[in-house]
């Protein structure tokens, strides 16, 4: 359930329609069913947008025509047939035109600068060009509306990624929305170096989730030696409360309040502290946040995306899955379909990357790459999704057809689906992002024509219910209680 | 000619006795490929299509319900039928370094001596719809070389080299500039280059050089910036000559005068990498009246890579027409072929590709490819695309 508090919003300039307008939404009751909302439950000031006659692709490859999406706040709220609208609405005629929700990358390094460093504490959105004017329009001119970006540019426990929607800041400027932070640990194999660099930083690894693991053995043994030194201390003044009372009661001597009663009445009893038996402290271990960090790995509260090309460092992932209990997704594989067997068997899935790269020489970790890995994936049983890779920082604009080469050579695949509700539902967002339902944040994305033809353009882009991208016009007019 | 009417009469019997089996193998059999679609000669694409093949020609392009007699009737019930693609300008199938760095002007090495034609990538290629490649020396000294253009699969009977000599490759800019070897400038490298024309037009003879100065052989020119586009245009315009350029990454800062001149202008390859400014490269050449050629940088990318460029400059603007032309005729004619492959026409050679839907979009793939009128790749039959009965939307 969203809900828009009192919230000052900035809203896209929308041509014909008034120019910067604020909304103070009132909290958007969202439940009423969409076919009847002949009376909107909204307050008058919740000024809608009308997005008419517009061909809603499913993924699959069904089309609706002749739908209607309003979007209101930053949320869908109807979409279907043709509705009658109350209150203010911006009308905009989508004749011809194709709505699909805004593209998901599985697997991305759109504005991302590597980082040389390899630390847990590493957090991939640092990295993130967050007022890249041009990166953002030309994902928007693409339709991508959200990416994962994975710590990148290091060997070993690189850093944690982040799931980043392309919202813009407030007051204009981009930002992006962090719809997720430490989405994932990101460690790399470094499939591309020497055989002995790729065992010493399985060695590393191997080291630190073992050093985690005695970190947190540190930190139970103090506890557990805290819990007892308490335990003493308690004890201890009981006993001396109890001594106390009990030497109250007899008094044969007149003893005086500090001595003590284990003492076997001290005749210079001038300083009876130190004679007592030794209580020390247990020493606080120092704090270990990158250790803390593979902690959650090893609780599998945090997931473990391993980097990793060559079949023999895929394997060598799975075994470090197994010995430390992680909870991971191979990144790369460009040999995965090598070892779908034991991916299967592991349940580990696969993201795939740019269908680029290998070229036809094919030499180095990607000489075994297939096309139709994806299909020998599937066949296997094993899980995976597709993204646009992350090594290649241009790359994230073509999302959409790096699925459809996939495509190309995987039989049964919707491009389209692949980076719409799949990649959500991989990224474990299905319940918000990834498709057109009422409720959602109305991130969609309005193609001239089919997005899969060739020559079919973006020509509007709706990130959180506000107009992020626009190319060349439709027709559209303020309508409806503009006059309010 | 008795010998002749001898056989004439035996095949006449065999036709009495045998009937049509015994016609068929008299003369060459004929071959019908159908679909709902087709890349025409001007790269839009033409509705229910039938191309008829003999001897490993293209006889006739049929447009609407076809009624020819034919011995073989091959009927696609979906996709396109494309004429092989073609780059425009590639080392596929080049071995190692494939210029000779001892002189500036090398008008007499021949890339085709650096092919290697047993390398997969040339096969792989192929069965990726590129069924020919322009192949070129590498762009470096004044005259390079001449390019040539190779088939990806050659069945027996079809050769493997289409053309072997041709066009010339020139370089212009930093490429040409050799401080051991020749000029170390734009003006030097100009003067030299015109000096060789000059002279070997005077000399005559059957040099290529003469040759090129005569205008009876093409030429292909490597021009990284405006003013090497611009001082090309005018030299081998003496010469009555239209180069071909290629790598021409500012010529969209000379498009007019590229267009006045109906310049070819060899493009790509585009990546997911590719700058913007590159990425709309073809729109503009294209709306100024140029035509464009993709290359796809095979081998060094994958074969997709071709139809990739296409389709990024259709993304930025370029016309959808423009860019099928582009994969095809107009690849053809930057190797001089234009003429022998690259169209569905009639007398040219049938190298077809069948495509699963428009060459253009990247989810399309190759159904069969027939080079020489011969089936040499056909892909293993996939299962019909399953909706998955997602609701986009609920009520």
């Amino acid at each position: 359930m969203i809900v828009v508090s009192h919230r000052r919003r900035e809203r896209s300039k929308e041509r014909g329609g008034a120019t910067w307008i604020r909304v103070a939404g009132l909290g958007l009751a969202l439940s009423a069913p969409a076919a009847v909302v002949a009376q909107p439950t909204f307050g008058p000031q919740g000024r809608a947008t009308v997005l008419e006659n517009a061909t809603i692709l499913r993924p699959g490859g069904e089309t609706t025509p002749a739908a209607m999406i309003v979007i209101r706040g930053e949320s869908i709220e109807h979409i279907g047939p043709a509705i009658e609208i109350q209150g203010r609405a911006t009308r905009i005629d989508l004749q011809g035109a194709f709505v699909t929700p805004g593209l998901i990358d599985v697997c991305s390094a759109l504005g991302m600068t590597a980082t040389r460093s390899a630390s847990p504490v590493n957090r991939a959105f640092d990295a993130f060009d967050r007022y890249n004017a041009e990166m953002f329009r030309e994902a928007f001119r693409n339709g991508v509306t959200m990416m994962y970006l994975p710590a990148t540019g290091a060997s070993g426990a690189v850093g944690t990624s982040a799931i980043v929607r392309l919202a813009p800041g407030e007051g204009g400027g981009w930002a992006g929305e962090v719809v997720r932070q430490d989405a994932a640990l990101c460690i790399d194999l470094g499939s591309g170096e020497s055989a002995l660099r790729r065992l010493s930083t399985l060695d590393a690894l191997r080291k630190q989730f073992k050093d985690a693991k005695s970190y947190r053995e540190s930190l139970e043994t103090y506890d557990e030696e805290l819990k007892e030194y308490e335990k003493k201390i308690k004890e201890r003044a009981e006993k001396e409360a109890k001594e106390k009372k009990e030497g109250d009661k007899p008094a044969p001597g007149g003893a005086p309040t500090q001595q003590r009663p284990e003492q076997p009445a001290p005749a210079e009893g001038a300083k009876p502290e130190e004679k007592k038996d030794e209580i020390t402290k247990p020493k606080k271990p120092g704090t270990d946040p990158g250790a803390e960090v593979l902690l959650k790995t090893l609780d599998r509260e945090m997931p473990v995306r391993i980097r990793a090309d060559r079949s023999s460092d895929i394997l060598n992932a799975l075994d470090l899955a197994r010995e430390f209990n992680l909870d991971v997704t191979i990144e790369g594989g460009s040999e995965a379909h090598l070892v779908a067997r034991q991916l299967a068997d592991a349940e580990v899935p696969v993201v795939l990357g740019s269908m680029l790269g290998p070229g036809l020489h094919r030499d180095d970790q990607f000489r075994r790459a297939r096309d139709d890995a994806a299909a020998v994936l599937s066949a296997a049983g094993v899980k995976w999704a597709l993204g646009s890779g992350a090594t290649d920082q241009a790359a994230g604009r073509f999302l959409l057809l790096n699925a459809q080469m996939l495509a190309a050579h995987v039989p049964g695949v919707d491009p389209l689906s692949l980076v719409t509700k799949d990649a959500a539902d991989f990224l474990g967002l299905g319940d918000r992002f990834g498709r057109l339902q009422p409720r959602r944040p109305a991130d969609l994305v309005v193609w001239s024509g089919h997005p899969l033809e060739a020559d079919s353009r973006v020509q509007r882009v709706y990130v959180d219910g506000r107009l992020v991208f626009r190319d060349d016009g439709s027709t559209e007019s303020a309508a409806g209680g503009e006059e309010q | 000619m008795s010998a002749r009417s001898f056989l004439f009469t035996a095949a006449m019997g065999c036709l009495v006795v045998c009937g049509m089996t015994g016609a068929a193998q008299a003369r060459q059999p004929r071959t019908a490929i159908s679909a709902p679609w087709a890349v025409g000669p001007d790269g839009s694409l033409m509705k229910d299509v039938t191309v008829i093949i003999v001897g490993g020609r293209i006889e006739r392009v049929i447009q609407g319900p076809a009624d020819v007699a034919v011995d073989r009737t091959i009927r696609f019930e979906s996709g396109v039928i494309s004429p092989g693609l073609i780059d425009a300008a590639s080392t596929l199938g080049v071995v190692g370094d494939n210029i000779e760095r001892k002189s500036v002007f090398d008008p007499d090495a021949s890339v085709v001596e650096a092919l290697d034609a047993l390398s997969p990538a040339l096969r792989a290629a192929g069965q990726a719809g590129v069924t020919a490649a322009m192949i070129r020396p590498a762009p470096s000294g004044i005259i390079s070389g001449s390019a040539a253009t190779v088939r990806t699969i050659s069945p027996s009977g079809a050769e493997r080299i289409i053309r072997g000599e041709g066009p010339l490759a020139v370089t212009l800019g930093p490429g040409s500039w050799d401080v051991d070897l020749g000029p170390t400038s734009r003006a030097g490298v100009l003067h030299e280059l015109r000096e060789a024309m000059r002279a070997a037009k005077a000399e005559g003879g059957a040099s290529r050089l003469a040759r090129m100065a005569r205008g009876e052989l093409d030429v292909i020119v490597e021009a990284d910036s405006a003013e090497d586009v611009d001082a090309a245009l005018r030299l081998f315009g003496q010469y009555s000559l239209a180069p071909v350029f290629r790598h021409a990454s500012d010529a969209v800062e000379t498009a007019s005068e590229l267009g006045q001149a109906k310049a070819l202008v060899v493009v790509g390859p585009y990546t997911y990498s590719s700058e913007l400014r590159l990425l709309a490269g073809p729109a503009r050449l294209v709306s100024a009246g140029c035509e464009v050629a993709f290359c796809g940088g095979l081998p060094f990318l994958e074969a997709d890579a071709l139809r990739l460029s296409a389709a990024l400059a259709v993304r930025y603007g370029l016309d959808p027409a423009a860019a099928r032309r582009g994969l095809t005729i107009n690849a053809a004619r930057a190797a001089g072929l234009g003429n022998r492959v690259g169209a569905l026409t009639p007398g040219a050679d049938a190298d077809i590709v069948i495509f699963s839907g428009d060459p253009l979009r990247l989810d399309s793939r190759v159904v069969e490819v027939w080079i020489a009128g011969e089936r040499v790749h056909q892909a293993p039959p996939q299962a019909p695309q399953e909706a998955d009965g997602w609701k986009a939307w609920e009520e």
